[in-house]
C-alpha cells in the first residue's frame, strides 16, 4: 500500500465527522495548559500541540468507572437487566508507549475469564498512534525494548513530516480498512518539511537492564532498600490513574430502594485501603509496602504470569507525582544493585 | 453478546441460622432451578455473595460439594454487605457468583488417610466444608480427628454439629476454649472440652500426623503458631493444607488486590499447602 | 545550600534529631522532599526557589511519628502547618527541630516549566519564619504586615459570578476529578487515620470518579478544611487534573476571616473557629 499523508485540517475534520455517528471519538483535548485525552463530540477542539497527555489511552477502554450489573427489586424479587453492548472507538492521540500498553493490559483482562467490558471494547477500537517526535527525561520506552515510532498495538501509526502532516502507516488489516474508507481525506503525497526534526530510538538512552529487575525483586523482597526507594511516596493514586498499565479496580454497588447500578471502578493498590480486610488487618499497612507492590506486580509478577512487563516506559508517573518519585530512577537503581549482587 | 462474568446467579435465602451473636449462617437455593442443576463445586471454593444494593463480599462455600441442590456460607458481621446480608429472611433474594478457586485434592491426596482438621474460630466454615465431604465418603479415609477452639463458648459456631461429630464413634473432636471462655456470661454451663489455646491444645493431643493429612484455617497468628506444632507432630509440610484470605473484589483474578506475590488468592488459592506458603513473600 | 548542609549534619551526628527532612534538586528546574539519616547523606540538601512542596505533610506519617526527634526543613508557610498540627495534637513543639528558611518565594506551575511565580508567596506574611529552632538564608524582602486583611483577586473575581454561573463553574471543574486523592495525600492537614471517603457504612461519600461523587468529596474536604488551611497550595500543585482547589479553599479561609477574624497557623495558642466552642459564639444552635 502506497504512503498516505493526512494534515492536521483533514484529520480534524475527519475525527469530528465520526464523532457525530455511533463511534466515540477519544483525541487530545486542552484544558488549563495541560493535554488530556478525552471523548470529543462534534465540535471540540483537537489540541495538536502536546508533548505527552497528562492521562493515559487507558481511559477509553478502561474507563474510570462502568456499570457492570443493573437490576431492578420489586415485590417479586430482584431481576438483572443486560448493560448495552460496547460502541466502536477511535483512539487517536496516544504515543507507540500507549499502543503498546493495550497489548499488555488485554493478557489480565483475558486471563481465564474473558472480561468482556474491556475485551470487547478493546477489539473494537481502532488505535490511531502518533510516534515521537519530542521525549523528556522521564521517558524510557527503549529500556523496556519498545521504541519512539513502534508499531505494537496501533492500527495506523502517524509519523510527522511536518508540523502540520503526517505519513499514515496502516499497521493492521483493520487500519487498512479504516484508510480505505476514509480515503478521501488522505492525500497520495504532500511536501516534507526537510527542516522537521524528529527523534530516533537512540534519543532515548536505555537507562536500564530490564532482565535484571524480576530477579533482585525476587531475591530482595524484603531488602532496607524498599523503604529508602519510597521514603517521599505519601500513598495518593496519581501514578496508578495516569498509567496505561495500572489496571486494579473496586465494584461497588449504587442503589435507590427498587433499582441498583453495580459498578466496576478504578482503584489503585498505592492507597491505604486497597487491601485492608473488614477485620482491620491490613496485609500492606506502610507505604513502601505498597509501593514495593507496585513496582514488583509490574515487574515480577506480571512477568510471572502474562511474560510481560507490565510497563511501557511512558513515565507519566514519574511526571505527576507530587511527591517527585521517579520510577525510572528507581529501576535504575534495582538494576545497578543486581548487577554489582547488591540487597 | 459476549458473556458477563459479574453476573450472579439469583438465591432464594431457604434458611438463617444465628451461629453466634454476630456470625450467621445462609442456606441459599437457586431461584432458577435449572441453574441449580448444572452448578458444582468442590470443597475449599469460594464465592462472592451480593446483598444487593450494597455490594459483594467474599466468602467460602461452607457447605459440603456432596450434598447437591443448596449451598451455605457463614460470615461474621463486619462491613457495609455483611450488615446487609445478617438482615435478610427466608423468600429474600441475594445474588452469588463462582465457584472460584481451587480446592483440597480430596481424591487425589487425601483418600486413604488419616486426616486431622484444626480450625479457630470463624475459620471453621471452610474446614467445615471438607469434613462433611470427607465424612460422607467416611470409609476412604483412616482415623478422622477435629481440633476446634474459640476465644468463648459464645464465639463456637455449628454448635449441633460439633455435638453430631462428639457423638459419632469414628471421629475423634477435641473442643477447646481459650482461658476464662467458659463463663456463664457467654451462655456456658457444664463445658466438657478443653481449656487453652488450639496450638496448646493440639499439642498435647496425642495425635500422631505421620502419614497423615492436616488442614489448618484459623486467624493468622494461630496458623503461625499451630504450623510448628504440626510439624512437631509429624506431618510433612507437603501434607498441611490451609486457606488464605485476603480481600477481593473480582474473583477473577483482574482486581488486583489479593495477590500474594505472583499467588493470586482466587486463582492459584485459596487453598495452599504449608511447603507452598513458605515459599511466598511475608505479606498476608 | 552550605548551611543547611552543615546544620542537618550537625544535628544528625550529635544526636539531637534521627532524621532530616529536605530538598534536593531533581533536574533543572524542580526539587524534591529528601529524607536524610546519615551525615553523609546530607550533601545532597539545597534550598532554592523551587522548593515549592509543603514537608509539614511528612509530620503525621507513623514512621516519622516514630522517630525520637525530626528535623524539617520549613519556609514560612510551612510552619503554619506545623503551627496548626501541634495545636491539633498531631505533633508537639518538643519533637520538631524546625530549620526555618527565609524565603524570597518559590515558583509555581508544573515542572518542567514552573515559571510563574506562586500565588500564595504575592500575599505572603511569613518570609522570615514565624517559629524556628533555627533561621537560615539571607534576609528576604519585607512580608506583608500580619494584621492585613488579604483578598485574592481570583476569589473576587469568583464571587462576582451569579449562583448559577458559580454552580456551571464547579460543575465543570469538579467534573474532571480523577478520584487519585493526591490532593489528600499531600496536605499536611489531612491527617486523618480513616478519611470519610474511605468509611463505607454507611457510605458516605460515592467512591466513583462521577460528578456526585465529585462534588461531595471535594467540598467535603473544602469544609473539613476550612479555617485550618494555610494556604500552601499543595493540593492545587499535585492535582492531575488541574482542578484550581485552592480557589475553593481560599474562598472558606476569607470567609473564616470575615465571620471569626482568623487566619490559621500563626499562633500556637490560637484554635481554628470550627474546631472549638465559645460561649461567645454568635451562632447560638449548639448553646
Amino acid at each position: 500500500m502506497a504512503e498516505l499523508i493526512i494534515n492536521r485540517d483533514k484529520l480534524t475534520q475527519l475525527l469530528h465527522e465520526i464523532a457525530g455517528g455511533e463511534t466515540e471519538v477519544f483525541a487530545p483535548v486542552l484544558k488549563e495548559e495541560a493535554t488530556y485525552i478525552t471523548k470529543i463530540s462534534q465540535d471540540t477542539p483537537i489540541h495538536y500541540d502536546f508533548f505527552i497527555s497528562v492521562n493515559s489511552v487507558k481511559e477509553a477502554i478502561f474507563p474510570r468507572y462502568e456499570p457492570i450489573l443493573k437490576y431492578k427489586i420489586d415485590q417479586e424479587g430482584v431481576k438483572l437487566e443486560d448493560i448495552p453492548p460496547m460502541k466502536p472507538i477511535v483512539l487517536f492521540g496516544g504515543h507507540p508507549c500507549d499502543a503498546a500498553s493495550l497489548m499488555v493490559m488485554e493478557k489480565l483482562f483475558g486471563w481465564d475469564y474473558n472480561d468482556h467490558f474491556y475485551q470487547d471494547r478493546r477489539n473494537k477500537t481502532i488505535v490511531i498512534t502518533l510516534a515521537c517526535n519530542e521525549f523528556d527525561k522521564d521517558c524510557f520506552c527503549t529500556s523496556l525494548g519498545y521504541s519512539p515510532h513502534g508499531e505494537v498495538g496501533s492500527d495506523i501509526v502517524l509519523e510527522s513530516i511536518s508540523k502540520e502532516a503526517w505519513k499514515a502507516k496502516a499497521v493492521t488489516d483493520r487500519g487498512k480498512e479504516f484508510i480505505e474508507k476514509h480515503n478521501t481525506y488522505f492525500a497520495a503525497s504532500d511536501k516534507p518539511d526537510a527542516s522537521f526534526k524528529t527523534i530516533g530510538d537512540k534519543d532515548i538512552p536505555v537507562g536500564f537492564d530490564k532482565d535484571a529487575v524480576k530477579p533482585w525483586i525476587k531475591e530482595n523482597f524484603e531488602s532496607e532498600e524498599w523503604q529508602k526507594l519510597t521514603s517521599k511516596c505519601w500513598s495518593c493514586a496519581a501514578c496508578t490513574y495516569v498509567c496505561p498499565t495500572c489496571h486494579c479496580f473496586d465494584i461497588t454497588d449504587d442503589a435507590s430502594m427498587w433499582s441498583g447500578l453495580r459498578t466496576k471502578n478504578w482503584d489503585a493498590c498505592t492507597m491505604p485501603i486497597f487491601t485492608l480486610h473488614a477485620s482491620q488487618h491490613n496485609p500492606r499497612e506502610a507505604y513502601y509496602q505498597r509501593y514495593r507492590q507496585r513496582i514488583a506486580h509490574k515487574y515480577s509478577y506480571y512477568v510471572d504470569l502474562f511474560k510481560v512487563i507490565s510497563c511501557t516506559g511512558c513515565g507519566r508517573c514519574s511526571r505527576v507525582c507530587g511527591a517527585g518519585m521517579n520510577i525510572l530512577e528507581i529501576l535504575t537503581r534495582i538494576s545497578s544493585l543486581a548487577k554489582k549482587g547488591g540487597k | 453478546m459476549s458473556e458477563n462474568i459479574y453476573k450472579p446467579y439469583l438465591m432464594k435465602v431457604a434458611e438463617v441460622r444465628d451461629e453466634t451473636p454476630d456470625i450467621k449462617t445462609l442456606k441459599l437455593e437457586f431461584q432458577n432451578p435449572a441453574e441449580g442443576e448444572t452448578f458444582s463445586f468442590k470443597a475449599g471454593q469460594f464465592g462472592l455473595y451480593s446483598a444487593f444494593g450494597a455490594g459483594e463480599s467474599t466468602f467460602c462455600i461452607a457447605s459440603a460439594p456432596t450434598r447437591k441442590g443448596y449451598i451455605e456460607c457463614t460470615f461474621r458481621v463486619a462491613g457495609r454487605v455483611t450488615s446487609q446480608l445478617r438482615d435478610v429472611n427466608p423468600g429474600d433474594t441475594i445474588g452469588f457468583r463462582g465457584p472460584y478457586g481451587n480446592t483440597f485434592p480430596i481424591e487425589e491426596k487425601f483418600f486413604g488417610k488419616s486426616i486431622t482438621f484444626v480450625a479457630g474460630g470463624i475459620a471453621l466454615p471452610p474446614v467445615r466444608c471438607v469434613i462433611w465431604n470427607v465424612l460422607d465418603l467416611r470409609d476412604k479415609f483412616k482415623d478422622i480427628n477435629i481440633v476446634y477452639g474459640a476465644k468463648t463458648y459464645q464465639d463456637l459456631v455449628y454448635k449441633d454439629e460439633l455435638q453430631q461429630w462428639q457423638d459419632a464413634k469414628d471421629i475423634n473432636l477435641i473442643k477447646t476454649l481459650d482461658p476464662g471462655g467458659d463463663k456463664a456470661e457467654y451462655g456456658c454451663n457444664n463445658w466438657d472440652g478443653k481449656m487453652g489455646f488450639v496450638p496448646t491444645v493440639l499439642k498435647e493431643s496425642g495425635i500422631n500426623g505421620k502419614g497423615g493429612i492436616a488442614v489448618l484455617c484459623g486467624p493468622p497468628i494461630m496458623i503461625k503458631l499451630s504450623l510448628p506444632v504440626l510439624v512437631e507432630l509429624g506431618f510433612a509440610k507437603e501434607d498441611i493444607y490451609t486457606t488464605l484470605e485476603n480481600k477481593m473484589k473480582c474473583g477473577l483474578g483482574k482486581c488486583g488486590r489479593c495477590n500474594v506475590g505472583s499467588f493470586y488468592v482466587c486463582k492459584h488459592g485459596p487453598v495452599l499447602t504449608a511447603a507452598d506458603l513458605a515459599t511466598m513473600p511475608d505479606e498476608f | 545550600m552550605k548551611e543547611i548542609i552543615e546544620k542537618a549534619k550537625e544535628l544528625l551526628s550529635q544526636g539531637t534529631v534521627d532524621l532530616v527532612i529536605g530538598y534536593e534538586q531533581c533536574g533543572d528546574k524542580q526539587c524534591r522532599p529528601l529524607f536524610v539519616q546519615k551525615p553523609e547523606e546530607a550533601d545532597k540538601l539545597v534550598f532554592n526557589e523551587f522548593c515549592v512542596h509543603n514537608l509539614a505533610t511528612y509530620l503525621t506519617r507513623p514512621e516519622v511519628k516514630q522517630t525520637k526527634r525530626v528535623a524539617i526543613v520549613a519556609k514560612g508557610c510551612d510552619i503554619r502547618a506545623i503551627v496548626n498540627l501541634i495545636i491539633e495534637n498531631q505533633s508537639t513543639r518538643e519533637h520538631v527541630y524546625i530549620i526555618g528558611m527565609n524565603c524570597p518565594g518559590v515558583v509555581s506551575g508544573k515542572a518542567p516549566n514552573p515559571t510563574k511565580p506562586h500565588t500564595k508567596c504575592q500575599t505572603c506574611k511569613v518570609r522570615t519564619p514565624q517559629m524556628s529552632d533555627v533561621t537560615l538564608g539571607p534576609t528576604p524582602p519585607e512580608s506583608i504586615p500580619m494584621d492585613k486583611t488579604i483578598t485574592h483577586p481570583d476569589v473576587e473575581e469568583l464571587k462576582k459570578k451569579t449562583r448559577e454561573e458559580k454552580w456551571a463553574f464547579w460543575r465543570e471543574q469538579l467534573s474532571k476529578c480523577i478520584r487519585c486523592y493526591a490532593c489528600r495525600q499531600a496536605c499536611p492537614m489531612c491527617y486523618c487515620n480513616r478519611c470519610i471517603v474511605d468509611l463505607n457504612t454507611p457510605q458516605w461519600i460515592d467512591t466513583r470518579s462521577n460528578l456526585r461523587g465529585n462534588l461531595d468529596w471535594n467540598i467535603v474536604r473544602a469544609y473539613h478544611l476550612s479555617g485550618r488551611c494555610i494556604d500552601c497550595g499543595e493540593c492545587e500543585r499535585v492535582c492531575p487534573a488541574n482542578i484550581p482547589l485552592m480557589l475553593l479553599n481560599r474562598t472558606l479561609q476569607e470567609e473564616v476571616k470575615e465571620k471569626f477574624d482568623f487566619e490559621s497557623g500563626y499562633d500556637l495558642e490560637a484554635c481554628p473557629p470550627l474546631t472549638v466552642f465559645e460561649k461567645d459564639d454568635h451562632e447560638n444552635f449548639i448553646r
